[in-house]
């Protein structure tokens, strides 16, 4: 009560003064409209500091995230490179690598090119990251690598995303803001995707993405392994009958391997005399869908940029081969995240239904390809 | 001292932050006790004074507390979830399962000593994490 009383004085002698003066009320008028007129004048100006401010603060989030990814890079080059010096110049030198796509000007044979340059591109990154790290194994140069190139797609996400900003804040450019901030949700969900990797690809867990990988080497556990193709290998096993060749990436350490090499391999080392092809991939869950729901269809299921696709399809269509294949549903962010609970657990019914489509599908003595498809980290 | 952590609120923002809260708080006290003594009070000027303040201050509090909540996420989503290994024994009969924390270097079906029962090997038959909403998440940094 005291500060309601001190304060009742003291409006009543400083702030309101005497009332009922028309100059004064037609003050209070304007100060009551003039906000209005400068809102409506200046909307837009209002309008692009407000997502100028959303993208600075995304942006300062995505400077963290790539500041993060090269310091667990370089902290794990440290722990299994062996060198003494340090590795930070080499780090940065491979954080600002770039790839340049061949013309589609012409499109015959594109496929090839592609896939030429994507071998020199990773021939390229592994000598790199060898010489970075002389004293690590096969299996954690594969590990670094993709470490490594997870820090350099954060890099490139930061820069554009600054590029674009500092763009539309110089030329106060109203559509190039307001695009950037419309898509931001999206760049803000994919680097926290990658971000997740960051953990499987320093410590060597299992990620989403390998579902693929996992459901292959269950299946072809006990068998003979065998190289086939680059990074591929092989194991046959008997499933009520039929024989099965089943195909995966080399593991454990970080590899998605050459699967439509693998898969022309076998089906040119069998003459084309295999009954059905069966692909098992991570698959994108929409929005509302279960993590980890199993669910099958047809064509080949392999993501990328298209080359392993194309060599699967070509090889399938010249021998006629049935492709069918086996989803396993998980968002972008669960693919390279390690894996959840939820999708190891999976993994028997995954099993079954492979083993219910070869039954369907061909008859005793066929010989069947199941491809378990994706990154092999963390998995034999 | 990480770059992350110089990123965190400062001690002033937060000191700020809570001297508003308690100003606006009080004032909003002195409002109601005001209003509660005298109802009439209510179209008080001093009164309407001290609500608008008081409710500014806590509007303005609110937002201070919810950055200084806020603020943490990126830690959060920065942070390693803890991964869980199953090692069980390949002898389907025994059934022997040891469920343990990851450690570098395990890798799923490696095979790992051998069972403390049937003394048959033992094999890492599974590597994962828990859903983000049940884990514990690890601070790092």
């Amino acid at each position: 009560m005291a500060l309601v009383m001190k304060l009742d004085a003291f409006l009543l002698g400083q702030l309101w003064g005497q009332t009922g003066d028309v100059g004064q009320q037609m003050l209070m008028y304007l100060l009551g409209i003039v906000p209005f007129i400068l809102f409506f004048m200046f909307y837009n100006k209002i309008q692009m500091f407000i997502w100028l401010r959303d993208i600075e603060k995304a942006l300062n989030k995505l400077k963290i995230m790539r500041d993060e990814a090269r310091r667990v890079a370089i902290e794990s080059v440290k722990e299994v490179g062996g060198l003494e010096e340090d590795p930070s110049p080499q780090v940065d030198q491979f954080l600002e690598y770039f790839f340049i796509e061949p013309t589609s000007l012409d499109p015959a044979g594109i496929v090839w090119k592609l896939d030429h340059l994507l071998d020199v591109r990773e021939s390229k990154f592994k000598d790199h990251v060898r010489r970075m790290a002389p004293k690590a194994s096969e299996a954690q140069l594969n590990n670094l690598e993709n470490l490594l190139e997870v820090a350099l797609d954060l890099n490139t996400i930061y820069r554009i995303v600054r590029h674009y900003y500092l763009f539309g804040k110089k030329t106060m450019s109203f559509y190039l803001v307001m695009q950037l901030q419309m898509i931001l949700p999206l760049i803000m969900q994919t680097a926290e995707a990658y971000v997740g990797a960051l953990q499987a690809f320093s410590l060597g867990q299992p990620i989403g993405d390998g579902i693929g990988a996992l459901v292959a080497s269950k299946l072809m556990l006990g068998a003979k392994r065998r190289p086939v193709e680059k990074d591929m290998v092989v194991g046959e096993v008997n499933i009520e009958g039929r024989t099965v060749l089943v195909t995966k990436a080399e593991g454990p350490g970080g590899n998605v391997g050459k699967p439509g090499d693998a898969v022309k391999a076998l089906i040119e080392e069998n003459a084309g005399r295999i009954a059905l092809i069966i692909m098992v991939d991570a698959g994108l869950k929409l929005e509302g869908e279960k993590l980890g729901e199993v669910i099958e269809g047809v064509g080949a299921a392999i993501g990328g940029v298209g080359t392993e696709k194309y060599k699967i399809e070509e090889v399938a269509t010249k021998y006629k081969i049935p492709v069918q294949a086996v989803i396993i549903k998980e968002s972008i962010r669960d693919a390279i995240s390690p894996m959840k609970k939820e999708l190891y657990d999976s993994v028997n019914a995954v099993i079954d239904k492979i083993k219910r489509l070869i039954v369907e599908n061909t008859k005793e003595g066929d010989t069947v390809l199941v491809a378990g498809i994706g990154n092999t980290i963390g998995i034999l | 001292m990480t770059s992350l952590e110089k990123r965190r609120p400062s001690p002033f923002f937060k000191i700020l932050t809570y001297t508003l809260l308690i100003l606006s708080l009080w004032f909003l006290l002195e409002a109601f006790v005001a209003i509660s003594a005298n109802p009439s009070m209510i179209t008080d000027r001093s009164v309407l004074y001290l609500l608008v303040m008081g409710g500014l201050g806590l509007l303005l509090a609110s937002y201070g507390l919810l950055v200084m909540r806020r603020q943490p996420s990126i830690w959060q989503k920065l942070a390693y979830k803890p991964a869980t290994t199953v090692v069980e024994c390949t002898n389907q009969q025994c059934g022997f399962k040891n469920v343990r924390r990851f450690r570098k270097g395990d890798y799923v079906f490696k095979e790992e000593g051998v069972c403390p029962q049937c003394s048959s090997p033992m094999m890492i038959s599974a590597i994962y994490v828990e859903s983000e909403e049940k884990a514990k998440l690890i601070k790092r940094w």
